[in-house]
């Protein structure tokens, strides 16, 4: 018996520390087009390409949501009038997850997973997972105005799903000041 | 064989067994103790953040046979070194050592540096760093449009220079302190604290020897519940021994 669970465990060890090529659910472009579907083909000019320089105030803030400052000094983000385009990315347990989220009027429009290089917790790239952010506002301290149910295996990709969706609410309130 | 002798005999047989039950169970205890606070800490690992640290113990991380490298290929840009080891990328600018942990497969292809900016160029993306190597961008090369113009401060002609293959680029590092450096730091961020608990949570610590006697210890815990169970069976069974 003792035996049988200690081949388990090893090769549930083998198998969490095989490395698993990253995989593309959603490109920028595609992501993009489904953004701002009256675009057309996407371009650049047409979405209106910005950069976010993040200062230490920004910095801070980000911190009180990810628990860490985000690894780079600027953020690209694509704006329309009441619209914002995030692509982002978090640590889900050892690699990044890149996130693209569609904020419009300081509400998730669209979320979706573009990039998983984990090699579990791929679930949340799921349309049902999605749907749980559409129509998610910031509320006081960060915190999410909707309960997002989680995925049993995938708690840490779900947790930086949830840490994303509230940074691209903050970030779209600060470029809309 | 007289009624009497045969019971002492099977005395003497129980009080054998129990010697041994409790010897083997002492022994076992040791590796039960490991599995249980190993186990403990490979369930709270996220809380206790064991895949975030490193294990810094040079007696440790040799024991994992993480070797120094004699050599490091280098690009020199603008009086600052990039190397690479495996997935990092250790940048040397004066005395200062930093690193940067590439995505996996990423190699290291070209370096620049321009109005306070350092491009490096991997095989997969373009990024930039300020003068102090902190991340300000990185670029998937299969977004970069060269009909655009500028690529983020370079003109098309340095962007097609940077991008052109040149091997000599790459020298070897002549600084035996600046080696010495990037292999402590390089050393120092291979073995995860999480790693090495599951090592020891698994036995594959002292390698396949560890593995064996993993496999071992868990027959004896077998044979041991069994004898156990066998030996207190016996016990209620007697009446002249209580052992309720």
């Amino acid at each position: 018996m003792m035996k049988a669970i200690y081949t388990i465990f090893i090769l549930l060890a083998t198998l969490a520390s095989t490395s698993v090529d990253a995989k593309t659910f959603l490109t920028e472009k595609e992501l993009l087009s489904q953004a701002f579907p009256e675009a057309g083909k996407t371009s650049d000019s047409k979405h209106n390409k910005q950069t976010l320089w993040l200062d230490d105030a920004l910095q801070s803030k980000i911190e009180n949501i990810l628990s860490h400052p985000y690894p780079k000094l600027r953020i690209k983000y694509w704006k329309n009038e009441k619209k914002t385009v995030w692509i982002l990315e978090e640590i889900g347990k050892v690699k990044p997850i890149t996130f693209g989220f569609v904020i419009t009027d300081n509400q998730v429009e669209l979320a979706r997973v573009l990039t998983f290089r984990e090699s579990r917790g791929y679930e949340i790239a799921n349309q049902s997972f999605y749907q749980q952010f559409n129509q998610t506002k910031l509320i006081q301290d960060y915190q999410l105005s909707k309960q997002i149910d989680g995925i049993s295996g995938a708690t840490m990709s779900v947790s930086a799903m949830k840490k994303i969706a509230k940074l691209a609410l903050m970030l779209h309130q600060e470029v809309m000041k | 064989m007289s009624p009497y002798q045969k019971k002492q005999l099977q005395k003497k047989r129980n009080n054998i067994v129990r010697k041994w039950h409790r010897r083997v169970g002492m022994t076992a205890m040791i590796f039960l103790i490991n599995l249980a606070v190993t186990g403990i800490l490979l369930n709270h690992y996220e809380a206790l953040s064991l895949h975030k640290k490193y294990i810094q113990s040079d007696w440790l991380i040799s024991w994992y046979g993480v070797q120094s490298v004699d050599e490091i290929n280098c690009i020199n840009a603008s009086h600052n070194y990039f190397c690479q080891l495996d997935d990092k990328i250790y940048f040397k600018n004066g005395d200062s050592i930093s690193s940067f942990t590439s995505e996996e497969s990423d190699q290291l292809f070209n370096a620049t540096g321009k109005d306070e900016i350092n491009y490096m160029l991997t095989t997969n993306s373009l990024y930039l760093f300020n003068a102090k190597f902190q991340l300000i961008d990185q670029i998937s090369r299969q977004s970069i449009d060269l009909s655009q113009g500028d690529i983020e401060g370079l003109t098309t002609e340095e962007f097609n220079l940077l991008a052109e293959p040149n091997e000599d680029q790459f020298k070897l590092l002549s600084d035996p302190q600046a080696i010495d450096s990037i292999n402590q730091l390089h050393k120092r961020s291979q073995i995860t604290h999480l790693k090495f608990v599951q090592d020891l949570h698994s036995g594959q610590l002292f390698f396949s020897g560890g593995t064996l006697v993993s496999d071992l210890m868990a027959i004896i815990i077998i044979l041991l519940g069994i004898s156990g169970i066998v030996s207190w069976q016996k016990r209620i069974n007697r009446p002249d021994e209580c052992c309720k």
